[in-house]
């Protein structure tokens, strides 16, 4: 865990960093301003600051919010920023859809929420299944897929947002053979 | 598949950190044509005196010349890939430190010419989505090379390329390998008001790629951040370096072997170092090769040099003492 500030996770997405409340520098020609969760008043004052810039704003669940930041960013050209106000978890998602339309790290800015759910993505390396579970780095998680007890690890894919969980104690587990197919 | 290259030499300064010797290298090569596509620059073909394949190179690349007496640093114009010779583009400057003059005067096709391995400091992003590349008069010579790749790779590219009437060099490779993707100016408002158009109609993910005059590289910056542009999509190259002022006299601290040396205005880093018998390995001594980048332990720098990064020069732990300097009275301190 002490190697979580030079890991993969992001300052905003570590347990116990300060959330960022100061509004990011306004150096971008449009603006996309994603919520999701009660973040209503953050996106209300980045709004008022960026009063006579062009700014859209986007809310609803993980999802429907990524769909339509996907959307807006298919059109968009250079000099769009793209400002997260949701849970990490949520906050990873959207950021990955923004890095995989081609933004860059200094074209997004996030807002972290703390009353939020706190839900994240966990991917199991070993049966593949992502799990959507309200944890976080060093929890331990049953895979939905396999059932193994997944230790939630400080590396988080930039491409899917999805944290890295392996199984907690694969050295000193006792040998048990993978279940059988059995044919009825 | 295995082809011969040419070999480097290394090059052994006594004297120096031992670190240095087996990095540090250089090729022979021959001069085999010299053309002159506009007037006032000179293009250099050079290759291996036995035929054999050179080191390649990032699209982008500049070659470290031994020019005479004087050693400066040129963009190879070709796109790297295998390549047989090195082409370069020389304009020469009557008020510069003398390399160019030297290049145009007294190199002639067959003479052997040294240089350094190709150096990399302005290529392409292999995930961007597009290039657009601004080049302004002998600027161009990096934007034929990134052009070159982007037609062999197929990667989407534009380019804007203003000179002054009758001194556009390369005009012909920008026209055969850019087709309709590229516009030229001679009349700089109309390149000025194409430029802020073309800034803000750029789809995600294209970077941006600057060479020219100091002048004009500082105006492209200036409107890229004025249309939303940030700082990790902007890539340039100063060719040259301007004039650079006296400088405020300051004090070095030798940290390891505990001596102080005074440097005064007008008196470089590198050269007041050199008089106390401390010797720094050196080529350009003009900022832009790197080869005297020293490490550095204590105070604040004024960074001159065009080789250290942003990043490196915030971190205020290395300094390139043949430009770089310190503010009036204060102290730097070097472990040396």
């Amino acid at each position: 865990m002490s190697q979580i500030t030079y890991s993969s996770v992001p300052a905003w997405a570590r347990p116990g960093d300060l959330a960022e409340t100061t509004t990011p520098a306004p150096t971008g020609s449009a603006y996309l301003l994603v919520g999701v969760g009660s973040v209503d008043e953050v996106l209300d004052r980045w709004e008022s600051d960026l009063a006579p810039r062009a700014t859209t704003r986007i809310t609803g669940d993980v999802d429907s919010a990524g769909d339509a930041l996907a959307e807006a960013l298919s059109s968009a050209t250079v000099g769009v920023r793209v400002w997260i106000a949701a849970d990490a978890g949520a906050a990873l998602q959207l950021r990955a859809i923004a890095l995989a339309a081609g933004l860059e790290d200094d074209e997004i800015d996030v807002l972290v929420a703390p009353e939020t759910t706190g839900e994240i993505d966990v991917f199991c390396v070993h049966c593949r299944a992502v799990n959507r579970v309200r944890a976080q780095v060093d929890d331990v998680v049953a895979c939905a897929g396999c059932g193994r007890d997944l230790l939630v690890y400080h590396h988080v894919s930039r491409r899917t947002g999805q944290y890295l969980g392996f199984q907690v104690d694969a050295e000193t587990a006792p040998f048990e053979p993978a279940p059988q197919e059995v044919e009825a | 598949m295995s082809t011969p290259v040419a070999e480097t030499a290394a090059v052994v300064e006594s004297g120096t950190g031992s670190s240095r010797t087996d990095r540090a290298t250089t090729l022979e090569l021959v001069v085999t044509a010299i053309d002159v596509p506009a007037e006032g620059i000179r293009s250099i073909t050079l290759a291996d005196p036995a035929g054999r394949v050179l080191p390649g190179f990032v699209p982008g690349s500049h070659l470290v010349v031994h020019a005479g007496p004087h050693t400066n640093a040129y963009s190879l114009t070709g796109d790297g890939t295998h390549p047989t010779h090195y082409s370069i583009s020389v304009l020469r400057v009557e008020d510069g430190n003398g390399g160019s003059r030297w290049l145009h005067d007294e190199l002639a096709v067959g003479d052997t010419l040294t240089v350094g391995l190709p150096r990399s400091a302005f290529a392409p992003i292999a995930r961007a989505r597009k290039h657009l590349l601004i080049a302004g008069g002998i600027g161009i010579t990096p934007m034929v090379s990134h052009l070159r790749a982007a037609a062999r790779w197929r990667r989407d590219v534009q380019i804007l390329y203003t000179f002054r009437e009758n001194a556009g060099a390369h005009l012909q490779d920008v026209a055969e390998l850019a087709g309709g993707d590229a516009e030229l100016f001679t009349e700089q408002d109309a390149f000025v008001a194409r430029l802020g158009e073309a800034l803000r109609e750029q789809p995600i993910g294209t970077h941006l790629y600057v060479c020219g005059p100091a002048g004009m590289i500082d105006a492209v910056i200036d409107a890229a951040h004025e249309a939303g542009w940030p700082d990790s999509r902007i890539h340039f190259e100063r060719f040259g370096i301007d004039a650079l002022d006296a400088g405020d006299p300051f004090r070095v601290r030798l940290t390891a072997s505990g001596r102080t040396v005074d440097v005064p205005s007008g008196t470089s880093m590198l050269e007041a170092l050199e008089e106390h018998g401390i010797e720094i390995p050196n080529l350009c001594r003009q900022g832009v090769c790197g080869e005297c980048r020293i490490p550095l332990s204590g105070g604040s720098p004024i960074h001159r040099d065009l080789y250290l990064s942003a990043e490196e020069k915030d971190a205020g732990d290395a300094i390139m003492p043949c430009v770089s300097r310190a503010g009036e009275g204060c102290t730097l301190e070097v472990p040396l």
